[in-house]
């Protein structure tokens, strides 16, 4: 494997089909999983043993670890122009951020660091108003 | 230090030769120094002595040691005594067999030597001991005249040059026309001795000695060689000597004479700071260092962890009573010498005279920094394939001293070709240390890198003594040598040449040099097997527990044992593993919904609650469930059946066969019942008595399909031989037609159901009936037949154990069939019988008859169709059944409590366990009570276990619902294709190619492969 | 991370499933065939959220199966290299600890470990720095970033690092309690 090969999510290298596709914040992906639990219960029976492992685990995972609960904060969130890897980690100060997603400085989206520090204070203004 | 101190007879003239041809030496100076150390084996050992001996003449004694760098390691103090006449043959040997191996081993050594000693030196010297000297005047010239005129016509041999090739050297080896090698017995241990003599009266003698040379081996006891043109020769030699017997000479064959004079390979391998591991003694198996190599003698100073009992060592010494307890062996540490000294023992320091060092003594036994120095003989190391371990070479590394010393002796055991192109690696030595690169191309001794720095460019060329393979954390690796040989993980960290590897099987931490590390992205888990077992395989142990390896260890398994209340794991040798359990087996989870192996379940109580995993292994009503987020025991967890529920798929499984989809739906809707076909279940467990299938074909003759259905038939063999009657139901029973029965007639069986069935013959029968009535016990039979089945196996296999409801049977037999409401003649054949049949509560597999239909609502069917769980295939009394049942017996039958009670259970089986072995498109005779039977296509196998059917042969018609209760499987004909409904090839389908006896001859349509198979399971398809 | 992301599969079905529902079963069949599996490529199969297409049906010859070309939504999991996330600590030992975040298992090696932190054992085995005021335990929260991954048939496996700015114990539930 040479080093070109290497993915690395910090620095956006990632599959072309990943950078294609939407990512979803541990919140979104709470709500549709939560969705389709309900779904299964409405079937009868209990839920959770029908579901796979995997989708019990991912269920408790982004319930466990998401910072809007509130459907409406999450569509909120989702509109503001920001990454949703943000939005799971919520950090509080923009070095931070920067640190979590070395991308939103280098990516070229002309994130300076203002105009960091206001998608991170958006972003706890969703939170705190949720 | 031991030393050989043989006395020769003559040590004078030991002396006189030693100086002799030192004073002829003195132009061989300048490579004294200069060839020494690159030597090896006995050409350099030869020239080292040599050298030696000239500075054993200029110095004194003491500095003498300082010159050798090639010699014998500490303690040389003995060897100048030594040095005689003896060690000069020896050499001479050494340095023959030394061109032998040249023309063996290729060109490499031999050019060698060439381009480091002048060619005429060389001969010079190889040639001189051969002399025979009379006195000190001989001169160089001399010498050389006389070794000239010896081997004049062979001049080869003398005049060869340096540069020979391989076609050269061949032309050295040993001719018809060369002197021959004479084997001569003499005294043992008297081998060198004779030799000397054999020198002395050579010398004493003169020309008129006509031998050439004399070899003694130091490996040959009780033989010298010796050279010469004729055997008389040898005698004339030999005559008159002491320790030397002329009765044995015996010639060498030309062949063998290289070997006679070749040095064991083995030795080659070793020079200083190799590794080596010790060959016997206390030591066997351990780690060693050559410290120094005296190849002359065969014997290495090695460098060891001393494995010493301070403790009995001091009472040794003091002389006490040692308790010889030669069991065990000292744990390896380093030596402490304040801790001897403490115990009185007397510890020495001494200084070594040839390097100067320090070392203590004790008892004999020489120490440095904790270290055992130890001089052994070169066969007892083994030098093949040592491969330090890591903890190993840490505990070599004195306390205080960074390992990475020692790392660079490792990389002498490099194998060629250690670096590949790509692979990533980082120099450790030189002005561009720490440079990390990849590899672009290996030459034979360099290696090009290009470096990671974007400032760097270009290639550079670096020796590959300077790069050590580098990794990152999170690279994926295989470890290719060493201990953990094959392990493959992630890497966590780097430290120098040590990566840190998290293993994938056992996500433990391993420690590894990086040399021995390639990056890859296979996963294994190292070893995985020891003799025939494999990790993660059930195996039974010798107390009859059982249990899944969980850890494959060098010697030993460690297995977690099939004990579902808490983890029990046993750390099992190899022998104490019976055989390793390898069945199909079935379980049934809570819900009685049957699991077999990939069944992904989910754990409902115990403390591994809320688990899930797909199934690996069942035995006993135990599971073995795999949970990879299950850090313990390899992510396998035991647990009972009862205590798990199957759950959707989360593995997408193709063992499942075509139950899958089925199932599946199933559990999407509101009523999961198991779909699992009770067929599935081994029939042939423990209620088979009468026949290996009994329970099956039950299952079929009740299905009416058989051409000899309603045919009037006469019963050939048997007691009943003589009778005639129509064949109400086919029950094949395996264990009878190989009892004679010709499968082309009727069977007696067939027959038999006539009795039952022709009002006429009845009565004639009824007194047989105690006898038939036995078989039912059999259980085996299918439900349908229930009540003949019984009786016939009975009957027919007085062997059939006898179970207790057996008795009932026989009383209440009569009864039954005299009273049985169902015996109308209006009925269709089979039912009647059926109704009434006790027996078929046994089979499961029986219950798609009708007759049991009616009846079987009754809730105690589940428990009935327990007996047939699968787990407990081997346990269950067949009888039991009949006993549990009894009291939930509706009864209402005028048949005895013991028939009752079987008669409840036939209905079991329809109620619960049918549903699942029927598969759509399925040719099946659809009865409902009251109506004839309609042949039907199975088109949808509902999650209730209900079917869609489409009326008609082809399923053009009507579509209805159907219990499985009403339908009836058709049983295929030859050449028509067919449907397996049951076993590891359930829903394929296939063509029926022949039919013996009860099992149908199949070709499987997937896998054109052809299979025999109980025709119970196998159903008419109709393709649409 | 989790990834919203459009898939594709041939879906072999077997003929006796044509019908008015064919659609019904296929989309179970593949329910029931991905999720939850996980594949090195995009991960982990949550859940198939909607699908988006079904081709025409191709019969394959001789067995009667038909392939149709499925295309689907679904919810994927997939942990890059690099990338940060939390998780919960669901081990700890000697040498290291192991943390889940959704279905995906890591290993955090003690080398991976801040130094200051060293392992303590005991009923609850933990890692804690000197001054005991971070934590980690079982059921932690960590933020981690993941610096390998392993993938094979059934399940990603990585390692991660709490060995960098910003990362280390979110949450430490022996704090709380």
């Amino acid at each position: 494997m040479s080093a070109e090969e290497e993915e690395n999510a910090a620095e956006l290298k990632i599959p072309d089909e990943f950078l294609k596709a939407k990512c979803l914040m541990n919140s979104e992906v709470a709500l549709i999983l939560e969705h389709k639990y309900e779904q299964l219960q409405q079937m009868g029976d209990d839920p959770m043993n029908q579901v796979s492992q995997v989708f019990e685990k991912s269920l408790q995972y982004v319930k466990r670890f998401s910072r809007y609960k509130n459907p409406d904060a999450v569509r909120q969130v989702r509109e503001y122009p920001s990454l949703c890897v943000l939005g799971n980690l919520c950090p509080e100060t923009v070095e931070e951020a920067i640190a979590m997603v070395p991308s939103i400085k280098t990516r070229g989206r002309a994130h300076d660091d203002e105009a960091i520090e206001k998608m991170l204070n958006d972003l706890s203004l969703i939170k705190k108003f949720e | 230090m031991p030393r050989r101190r043989d006395e020769y007879e003559d040590e004078e003239a030991e002396q006189d030769e030693e100086e002799e041809y030192d004073a002829a030496d003195g132009d061989d100076d300048d490579y004294d120094d200069g060839g020494k150390t690159k030597r090896k084996r006995g050409r350099s050992d030869f020239i080292d002595d040599y050298a030696e001996e000239e500075d054993e003449e200029e110095d004194d004694d003491e500095e003498y040691g300082g010159g050798g760098g090639g010699g014998g390691g500490g303690g040389r103090g003995g060897k100048r005594n030594r040095r005689t006449a003896a060690d000069f043959f020896d050499e001479e040997a050494a340095v023959d067999s030394d061109e032998e191996e040249d023309e063996e081993e290729g060109e490499d050594d031999f050019i060698d030597t060439g381009a480091d000693i002048p060619d005429e030196d060389d001969r010079r010297i190889h040639r001189r001991p051969l002399l025979p000297r009379e006195d000190d005047q001989d001169d160089v010239e001399e010498i050389e005249r006389r070794i000239a005129e010896r081997y004049a016509n062979k001049s080869n041999n003398v005049e060869y040059d340096e540069e020979a090739t391989n076609v050269e050297q061949q032309a050295l080896l040993p001719s018809v026309r060369d002197p021959k090698l004479w084997m001569v017995k003499c005294a043992i241990g008297r081998e060198r001795e004779v030799a000397v003599c054999l020198m002395q009266k050579c010398i004493d003698r003169g020309s008129e000695l006509q031998i050439r040379s004399v070899i003694a081996l130091d490996h040959l006891k009780n033989y010298i060689y010796i050279e010469a043109d004729k055997e008389a020769h040898v005698r004339e030699a030999i005559k008159g000597m002491r320790n030397i017997y002329p009765s044995r000479i015996m010639l060498v064959p030309i062949k063998e004479m290289t070997d006679v004079l070749s040095v064991e390979s083995k030795a080659i391998d070793i020079s200083r700071d190799t590794w080596v591991r010790m060959k016997i003694g206390t030591y066997k198996g351990d780690l060693a260092k050559v410290v120094d190599v005296d190849n002359v003698r065969q014997r290495a100073t090695v460098k060891l962890i001393p494995r010493i009992d301070l403790q009995a060592l001091a009472n040794k010494l003091e002389g006490r009573e040692v308790p010889k307890k030669k069991a065990f062996t000292p744990p390896a540490r380093f030596m402490n010498i304040d801790e001897a000294r403490e115990l009185h023992i007397r510890v020495e320091r001494r200084r070594d005279q040839s390097s100067g060092d320090y070392f203590e003594k004790i008892e004999g036994m020489l120490f440095k920094d904790g270290f055992l120095y130890k001089n052994v003989s070169l066969k007892s190391l083994s030098t093949q394939n040592v491969q330090p371990t890591f903890d190993e070479l840490e505990k070599f590394r004195p306390p205080g001293q960074s390992g990475d010393g020692d790392m660079s002796s490792l990389f002498a055991n490099r194998k060629k070709g250690h670096f590949m192109k790509g692979d990533r690696v980082i120099v450790i030595k030189g002005d561009i240390r720490n440079l990390k690169g990849w590899v672009e191309k290996v030459e034979e001794d360099t290696v090009h890198i290009k470096p990671n720095d974007k400032d760097l460019p270009e290639t550079l060329t670096v020796s590959d003594k300077e790069l050590c393979k580098y990794f990152e954390p999170g690279n994926h690796v295989k470890v290719v040598s060493g201990a953990t040989e094959g392990a493959t993980g992630m890497v966590v960290s780097v430290e120098g040449h040590v990566v840190n590897i998290v293993s994938d099987t056992t996500k433990e931490v391993l420690r590894v040099f990086a040399d021995n590390v390639v990056e890859s992205s296979e996963v294994t888990s190292g070893v995985t097997r020891i003799g025939d077992y494999e990790l993660h395989d059930l195996v039974l142990l010798d107390d009859n527990s059982f249990g899944v390896i969980i850890r494959v260890e060098s010697e030993a398994l460690q297995v977690l044992k099939g004990v579902p209340e808490r983890p029990d794991v046993a750390l099992v040798r190899l022998r104490e593993i019976k055989y390793k359990i390898d069945k199909k087996i079935y379980a049934k989870d809570r819900k009685q919904d049957i699991i077999s192996v990939k069944d992904v379940v989910k754990i409902l109580e115990g403390s591994c609650r809320g688990k899930q995993g797909p199934v690996e292994h069942i035995y006993k009503g135990i599971l073995f469930i795999y949970d990879r987020h299950h850090l313990e025991h390899a992510g396998f967890i035991c647990v009972k059946s009862e205590s798990c529920l199957m759950v959707g798929g989360s593995r997408a499984n193709g063992d499942r066969n075509g139950n899958a989809l089925t199932s599946r739906f199933g559990q999407l809707r509101p009523p999961p019942r198991a779909p699992q076909s009770p067929m599935r279940t081994p029939r042939g467990g423990p209620m088979n008595f009468g026949g290996r299938h009994g329970g099956g074909r039950g299952g079929r003759g009740g299905r009416g399909h058989d051409a000899l259905l309603g045919a009037s038939v006469k019963i050939r063999l048997g007691s009943y031989k003589g009778c005639k009657g129509r064949v109400v139901e086919v029950k094949v029973d395996r264990s009878y037609i190989s009892d004679n029965v010709n499968v082309s007639t009727p069977f007696r069986e067939t027959s038999r159901y006539g009795m039952g069935s022709e009002t006429p013959m009845h009565p004639s029968r009824t007194p047989l009936h105690p006898y038939m009535t036995p078989m039912r016990d059999s259980g085996v039979t299918p439900i349908h037949d229930g009540m003949r089945t019984p009786m016939r196996d009975r009957a027919w296999n007085p062997y059939t154990p006898m179970s207790p409801p057996r008795d009932n049977w026989e009383d209440a037999n009569p009864g039954s069939w005299g009273t049985s409401p169902q015996y109308q003649p209006g009925s269709p054949r089979s039912r009647p019988y059926e109704a009434p049949t006790p027996g078929s509560g046994y089979t499961p597999s029986v219950n798609y008859n009708d007759a049991g239909t009616p009846r079987d609502s009754g809730s105690a069917y589940a428990n009935a169709s327990s007996p047939y769980l699968p787990s407990t295939p081997g346990g269950q009394p067949p009888m039991t059944p009949s006993s549990a049942y009894l009291p939930g017996t509706p009864g209402g039958q005028p048949m005895t409590p013991g028939s009752g009670g079987l008669d409840m259970m036939s209905p079991v089986v329809g109620a619960d366990n049918e549903g699942p072995w029927l598969l759509p498109d399925i040719l099946v005779n659809v009865r409902r009570s009251g109506d004839d039977s309609a042949v039907g296509v199975i088109r949808e196998v509902l999650s209730d276990g209900s079917c869609r059917v489409a009326l008609g042969s082809s399923g053009n018609g009507e579509a209805m619902t159907v219990l499985p209760s009403e339908i009836e499987i058709v049983a295929p004909r030859k050449a028509e294709k067919i449907k397996i409904m049951g076993g590891a090839h359930r829903g394929s389908t296939g063509k029926l190619i022949g039919i013996d006896g009860t099992d149908g001859i199949v070709k499987v349509d997937d896998t054109l492969d052809v299979k025999i198979l109980d025709m119970v399971i196998l159903a008419k398809l109709v393709q649409t | 991370m989790f990834f919203h992301i459009v898939l594709e599969r041939n879906m072999q079905l077997h003929p006796r499933h044509f019908g008015r529902d064919l659609r019904d079963k296929l989309v179970a069949k593949l329910m029931k065939d991905v999720e939850g599996t996980c594949s090195g490529r995009h991960g982990f199969i949550v859940a198939i959220t909607g699908i988006e297409s079904v081709g025409k049906g191709l019969i394959r010859d001789g067995t009667g199966f038909v392939t149709f070309p499925v295309k689907y939504q679904c919810v994927v999991f997939r942990p890059f290299k690099g990338e940060i996330l939390e998780a919960v600590v669901t081990m700890v030992n000697k040498m290291g600890f192991f943390a889940e975040a959704g279905p995906v298992q890591i290993f955090v090696s003690n080398h991976l470990i801040p130094d200051d932190m060293e392992f303590q054992t005991g009923d609850m085995p933990n890692y804690t720095t000197s001054d005991g005021s971070v934590k980690i335990q079982k059921d932690s929260e960590v933020r981690l970033k993941i610096i390998g991954t392993r993938v094979d048939a059934t399940e990603i496996f990585c390692i991660g690092t709490i060995k960098d700015d910003f990362l280390g114990v979110i949450s430490d539930p022996g704090a709380t309690s």
